[in-house]
């Protein structure tokens, strides 16, 4: 044990996206009585420590979104910016995994070294991607980056628990691809995960409700137990696409209403 | 048992490299002499199909590296009287920049790869540099696009390509690599590639110098052997240039660039293995 206190980080989530679905798109166990309308949103997240900020994940672009029919706000960068953030100065990018909502913009981030689990890109190039049901959730340009940056020396393989600094690391958690990654910050209200698409929306690990884009239900539900164990309280737990997100916490500034929410400010719930 | 066909098999030169002895192997030979490398593909003939097996480097990456490149390997292929465009199967033994190519210009082909092949031309391996040199990141992007095409066939191990036609991982060299077990009229005929680039990495051993896991490589010349049901002279190393004067040549036309592998060698055995008697 260490007296030195940890550093804490502020958390940013910042939307870039939406699409509407009903509830049951979203879920692998179907409810009959009840197909309420469920939006989805899209977010990046910056993760802003008093010396160094890193950005976990950078989202698609307008091309992208258009072509699978999602509602595109704003380039990812764009929002970062309106809270100090220029992707163009980021040395540290994490990538929680390879799906095309999470890795799209990565060229936006010339400087930045990427952070990602050995075992994402094994299941990106691997035998798996003749299923087309897994591989549509891929785009292979951003594949094709990932890899050149790879051979450019930008690329760091996690290890299945990465600590990037005192109060931020990284953890390894299956199920919804074969390489996911997490976060877990320290912050002024305590230990809080990122759960990414470990769990898309809080139904999902509240209710342990498998969401229906997975590669191993076994893991997923596995990783719903490794989110409540990382996290301070299940109030510090942010999920990867639920809109719940932007009511639940507060704007980090008037010009960013409906933007970018402050994840480390206490809750509004 | 199956009826196997007996396949013909076919070493053609595409290109080659000037060097010293002295850079093929990993402990240092005191009887260093100028020596070379030769770049070769396999066309395997049987049951009615043609097999290709390794597709080159190609103009590009003949020049960023200095070497000789003779003909597009594709253009090899034609020379055996093949059409590049019309062949289905494709073997790639591993993704090195002079083994993986040249892919365009087989259309219509499914390519057969390790799984660990690919995890390792695109895992941590690959942070370092002297891991990485062998590989052109183009190469390997394109074999990416090729999964998302659904035209590799990923083998874990071992697999049968057809009757008498199979692929076996062997590792060392590279994570992944794997070489070719073919039946020909004088049985199994082993095409190494590059789990054994010359007769002598095998032979004295000593390992060639490019290898990921030392004990994999040693361990890959035991298997080699044992695929070639204990007879080493059925083993064809993938770079020795003493390949071309060992077996007769394909035809009149293709002396001194490509020989059938499934004839009687025409050369001295014993001594390329150093065999006393």
């Amino acid at each position: 044990m260490t007296d030195t206190p940890l550093e804490s980080y502020e958390i940013y989530a910042v939307k870039y996206a939406r699409r509407d679905a009903t509830r049951n798109e979203h879920l692998i166990f179907k409810d009959p009585h009840d197909d309420a309308s469920m939006p989805m949103d899209y977010f990046v997240w910056a993760i802003v420590g008093k010396r160094k900020t890193y950005v976990l994940d950078t989202g698609f672009d307008r091309v992208e979104g258009e072509k699978r029919g999602r509602t595109f706000l704003r380039q990812p960068a764009e929002g970062l910016r309106m809270i100090g953030v220029e992707a163009s100065d980021i040395d540290e990018l994490i990538i929680s995994h390879l799906h095309y909502d999470h890795i799209g913009t990565w060229d936006d981030f010339p400087k930045a070294t990427l952070y990602l689990q050995e075992k994402e890109m094994q299941f990106a190039t691997g035998r798996q991607m003749r299923h087309a049901t897994l591989r549509h959730s891929f785009a292979v340009e951003h594949i094709e980056g990932v890899i050149r940056a790879l051979y450019d020396d930008r690329l760091v393989y996690c290890d299945p628990v990465e600590e990037l600094a005192p109060g931020l690391t990284l953890h390894y958690v299956g199920g919804h691809t074969h390489g996911l990654q997490i976060a877990r910050v320290w912050t002024r209200r305590g230990w809080m995960v990122l759960a990414v698409d470990a769990s898309h929306y809080y139904m999902n690990f509240e209710d342990l409700r498998p969401y229906k884009t997975v590669h191993h239900v076994g893991d997923m539900l596995e990783g719903y137990r490794l989110i409540a164990g990382l996290a301070g309280s299940p109030k510090h737990v942010i999920p990867g696409h639920d809109p719940l997100v932007m009511e639940r916490y507060p704007t980090a500034s008037n010009e960013t209403d409906g933007i970018v929410v402050r994840l480390d400010a206490d809750p509004l719930y | 048992m199956v009826d196997m066909p007996e396949y013909e098999v076919y070493a053609i030169k595409y290109g080659d490299h000037k060097r010293m002895r002295q850079e093929n192997f990993l402990f240092k030979d005191p009887h260093d002499e100028a020596s070379s490398i030769d770049f070769f593909i396999w066309v395997l003939q049987g049951g009615g199909k043609t097999y290709v097996v390794d597709v080159g480097f190609e103009y590009r990456e003949a020049e960023t590296r200095g070497r000789s490149l003779h003909r597009l390997p594709s253009e090899a292929v034609r020379m055996m009287g093949a059409d590049p465009g019309k062949i289905d199967d494709v073997i790639i033994t591993h993704l090195h920049y002079d083994h993986a190519g040249d892919l365009e210009s087989f259309p219509n082909a499914r390519f057969y790869l390790q799984d660990r092949e690919m995890a390792y031309a695109t895992g941590r391996c690959m942070c370092h540099a002297p891991l990485r040199h062998p590989y052109a990141v183009d190469y390997v992007v394109n074999m990416v696009r090729l999964v998302y095409d659904d035209r590799v066939q990923y083998v874990d191990g071992e697999m049968q390509i057809a009757p008498g036609l199979s692929v076996h991982h062997i590792g060392g060299h590279t994570d992944g690599v794997q070489s070719v077990r073919v039946w020909t009229r004088k049985g199994w005929l082993v095409l190494a590639s590059d789990a054994n680039h010359f007769y002598d990495n095998m032979a004295i051993p000593n390992p060639f110098p490019i290898v990921y896991n030392v004990g994999d490589m040693l361990d890959g010349y035991e298997k080699l052997r044992g695929l070639a049901d204990g007879n080493e002279d059925k083993v064809i190393p993938g770079h020795d240039p003493q390949v071309l004067g060992l077996f007769p040549a394909a035809s009149s036309e293709l002396e001194g660039i490509a020989v059938a592998l499934h004839e009687d060698p025409v050369g001295d055995m014993n001594k390329v293995w150093r065999r006393t008697k």
